[in-house]
């Protein structure tokens, strides 16, 4: 009888084990949330556009943008890449014309990513003036149809990153909400990123969020 | 047997009663109070023990010595030192405040880069010096404690020290100077000897491990003669006869003055200069940069003579006689006072004819009452000078004469790159551009009315289009100009607030000299603007002409709003055309722009 038994309770501890563990597990509701959309913008001001900085197509100051990233409270941060199916940014960077039309009027995207929904309060990323053809920093500037060149002169110690706000900006919440598409405007402040000199600009970059909108 | 066996024993037990005894007698009194703490003691063991001049002067009466001490404490040992010494002379006494050097010369086994100074007032020295003296390289955060003390002692900076229960404040160390303290118990010091005869009294005390100073510090006395002195030297500068500002702009980079001095011991020097006034507060704090940069700001007598001071102080802190220069004359431009009116100073630099006017060259007096009338009709009457290259030379104002306007107005009136018989030119010399350019420099003005084939009126000579390229980017903002030697030029579509140039055809009428054509000047140039230079003006060409219609043609370049009153850079308009060929009303307007954008209306 015990042989037979021994021989067996293999057989009948699988199946006994197994039930078990079954009445062990329980089904719990998990909630993950669909992502939305973050979207990052760059936008142009400038009072002396009637004057020495006019806004047009043949105007350049070109940026060049290495990286950029969104950040939540408690320092998570969520890369933004050029468009919702890249996976990384151009090694080499990607070039804005902060003096163009298009950044006058907020339609350049820096970039875009599916986000969490949530909360964010910084945005953080690396930009520098970037050389012409020829290497010269400078703003290509056309006025009655003919360009010109103001040379712009970088302080050494000068950086790329910027994380905003920065010191002395107030703060800001960016909202992202389940399929919906949020849209943040990064302004660069012209008049305060180009100091006027006598023959040249001083780069002193001044970027503050200045909209965060959800659609 | 039995009784050599307790006789053993008692003689035993006996002797260890004994010895018990002893030891208790001797080793505690548990009737007694603890013995105090005895202070340590301290000795100075080297020169100069009571030194003599002699012996001084045999070291080359340099003021400064080194000196070894030491210190014991019989129930304890020595955790640091307080030094200081005291200076008299007929100048007076002064006291150096204690310094407290540790005596800790490693830290965990690693020796220290320099002693450890004691900054402000601890609440105890020993409690300190365990902190330091008991880090190890096992426990992390020892092992962070002595980097950062390490890396504090290297670069000398004070440093808080991070007890187990946080930086106590006030306790601060900091890394000396080891060319001063060499070890804790050596220094080298320099003394004060700026008098005939100097007494130092320098004094060390060693304290224990139980924060007991020594009440009876090592002292030793030693006298020192005045120590020598440097020779300060003035190099270079200041540039005599030039204008200064009152501040450094991207212009005027003030006057440079460069220094040097003569020292037969050391060649660390410190200087200190002074302009006119050799008042104590006028001195420039002590800088080791062997040169300084004046501005106006710094004249303090109301002339134009000016005279530059410079004294030199070596590191034993003598300081060398006061070493001047021959005046230098400086120049302070009167428009940049707040209160200047503003003055225009009218060049005319036309070519000139022996007797009459000419269609192709106006005479002197025609050109001068064309402006006169201009100027009058802006209400600038009394405002302004006429000044005419004579015929016979072309001198023109001197820098002297020019400093006293605000503007300057430099023509060139012709029609046609001809001169006939009898008549002279004068080109805008190199002498004449240095002028203009320094005036430019430090924040003048100018407006600049032009002939037809501008660069052969301006210079002389095969190079004189490579010359006028270069004046005409870095003066006038013309990145290029372009010559238009046909018969094209009927006037210029004004910008900016700038008129249409409308040609006055009473002067404008055909000649057999030039082959000209009615209405229409020959060789006008199209000047693209560079930088902050901005268009005023558009090119009408009579043929509608590629390249040259509604091209550039005269350029204002106007300076950014000063940083400080009286530090404006310079400002410039370039008509590109001879005005005189306009008719007087578009002359007036255009004129009264320019003013307007000089601030001079």
């Amino acid at each position: 009888m015990f042989r037979f038994l021994r021989s067996r309770a293999r057989f009948l501890s699988a199946p006994f084990f197994l039930t078990v563990l079954g009445l062990s597990c329980q089904q719990y509701e998990y909630f993950s949330p669909s992502p939305g959309i973050l979207e990052i913008r760059f936008h142009s001001e400038n009072s002396r556009a009637s004057t020495i900085l006019p806004f047009s197509n043949g105007s350049a100051f070109l940026m060049k943008l290495t990286s950029l990233q969104a950040r939540q409270p408690g320092g998570i941060t969520l890369p933004v890449f050029v468009d919702l199916t890249a996976v990384q940014r151009n090694k080499s960077g990607d070039f804005y014309n902060s003096m163009s039309v298009e950044a006058r009027d907020s339609s350049i995207v820096l970039g875009r990513v599916y986000a969490p929904p949530g909360s964010y309060n910084g945005v953080d990323f690396a930009i520098s003036p970037s050389g012409d053809l020829f290497g010269g920093i400078g703003v290509t500037v056309v006025r009655n149809g003919f360009q010109g060149f103001i040379p712009v002169f970088i302080p050494p110690q000068t950086e790329a990153s910027q994380l905003l706000p920065k010191t002395g900006q107030p703060p800001f919440s960016i909202v992202v909400e389940t399929d919906r598409k949020t849209v943040v405007t990064v302004t660069m402040n012209l008049d305060s990123s180009l100091v006027r000199r006598t023959e040249d600009f001083v780069y002193r970059p001044y970027f503050y969020v200045s909209s965060s909108r959800t659609f | 047997m039995k009784k050599t066996f307790i006789s053993y024993s008692r003689i035993l037990f006996s002797a260890t009663l004994l010895v018990f005894s002893m030891v208790m007698w001797n080793c505690e009194n548990p009737g007694g109070s603890q013995k105090p703490n005895s202070p340590p003691n301290t000795r100075i063991s080297n020169v100069p023990p009571d030194d003599s001049i002699a012996q001084y002067i045999g070291r080359g009466a340099i003021p400064e010595f080194t000196i070894n001490w030491l210190g014991d404490d019989e129930d304890g040992f020595v955790i640091a030192y307080h030094y200081r010494w005291t200076d008299q002379s007929r100048f007076g006494t002064s006291t150096k405040e204690y310094s407290t050097v540790l005596n800790i010369s490693q830290i965990a086994g690693i020796p220290l880069l320099s002693p450890i100074l004691v900054q402000g007032s601890p609440r105890s020295l020993s409690e300190l010096y365990r902190f330091l003296v008991t880090l190890t390289f096992g426990d992390p955060a020892d092992t962070s404690a002595i980097r950062f003390i390490n890396d504090s002692l290297g670069t000398r900076r004070p440093f808080a020290v991070p007890y187990e229960k946080g930086p106590i404040p006030g306790d601060s160390i900091k890394g000396s100077d080891p060319i001063v303290n060499q070890s804790p118990t050596r220094g080298t010091f320099i003394f004060s000897s700026l008098a005939d005869s100097n007494l130092h009294t320098f004094e060390v005390s060693a304290v224990d491990d139980y924060d007991s100073v020594d009440p009876t510090p090592a002292i030793v006395r030693f006298w020192t003669l005045p120590a020598p002195a440097p020779r300060a030297i003035i190099t270079s500068g200041p540039p005599n006869n030039r204008f200064a500002l009152r501040c450094i702009t991207d212009t005027w980079p003030g006057l440079a003055v460069t220094f040097s001095s003569l020292d037969p011991s050391t060649f660390e020097q410190e200087y200190s200069w002074a302009v006119d006034d050799t008042t104590a507060s006028n001195w420039s704090p002590w800088n080791s940069t062997p040169g300084a940069i004046i501005t106006a700001s710094d004249f303090r007598s109301p002339g134009e003579s000016h005279t530059m001071h410079l004294r030199a102080r070596n590191r034993w802190g003598v300081v060398s006689r006061d070493t001047t220069k021959p005046p230098f004359l400086s120049i302070v431009p009167p428009f940049t006072e707040p209160n200047f009116p503003g003055r225009i100073l009218i060049i005319n630099n036309s070519p000139k004819l022996l007797n009459a006017s000419h269609p192709l060259v106006p005479d002197s007096n025609t050109v001068n009452a064309f402006y006169r009338e201009i100027m009058d009709s802006l209400g600038l009457n009394g405002k302004y000078d006429l000044y005419t290259t004579p015929y016979s030379s072309g001198v023109w104002p001197d820098r002297r004469q020019i400093i006293n306007y605000s503007t300057v107005v430099l023509l060139t009136e012709q029609r046609l790159d001809y001169l006939g018989f009898g008549a002279s030119r004068f080109w805008v010399s190199n002498s004449k551009q240095l002028i203009l350019r320094e005036f430019l420099s430090v924040g003048g003005r100018l407006i600049t009315v032009v002939s037809p084939n501008t660069y052969s009126n301006f210079f002389f000579g095969a190079l004189a289009k490579t010359q006028f390229d270069v004046l005409a980017s870095e003066i006038f903002h013309a990145a290029a100009t372009v010559e238009n030697n046909d018969s094209d030029f009927v006037g210029a579509r004004g910008v900016l607030g700038y008129p249409d140039f409308v040609l006055d055809q009473n002067k404008i009428y055909p000649d057999s000299l030039g082959s000209q054509l009615p209405g229409i000047i020959r060789g006008i140039s199209v000047n693209f603007p560079r930088g902050f230079g901005e268009t005023i003006s558009l090119f009408d060409s009579r043929t509608n002409k590629p390249g040259f219609e509604n091209a550039p043609l005269g350029i204002r370049f106007l300076a950014p709003p000063p940083v400080a009153p009286g530090c404006q850079t310079y400002s410039v308009v370039y008509f590109g055309l001879p005005l005189f060929y306009c008719e007087k009303s578009v002359a007036i307007q255009a004129m009264r722009k320019a003013f307007q954008d000089l601030n001079e209306l």
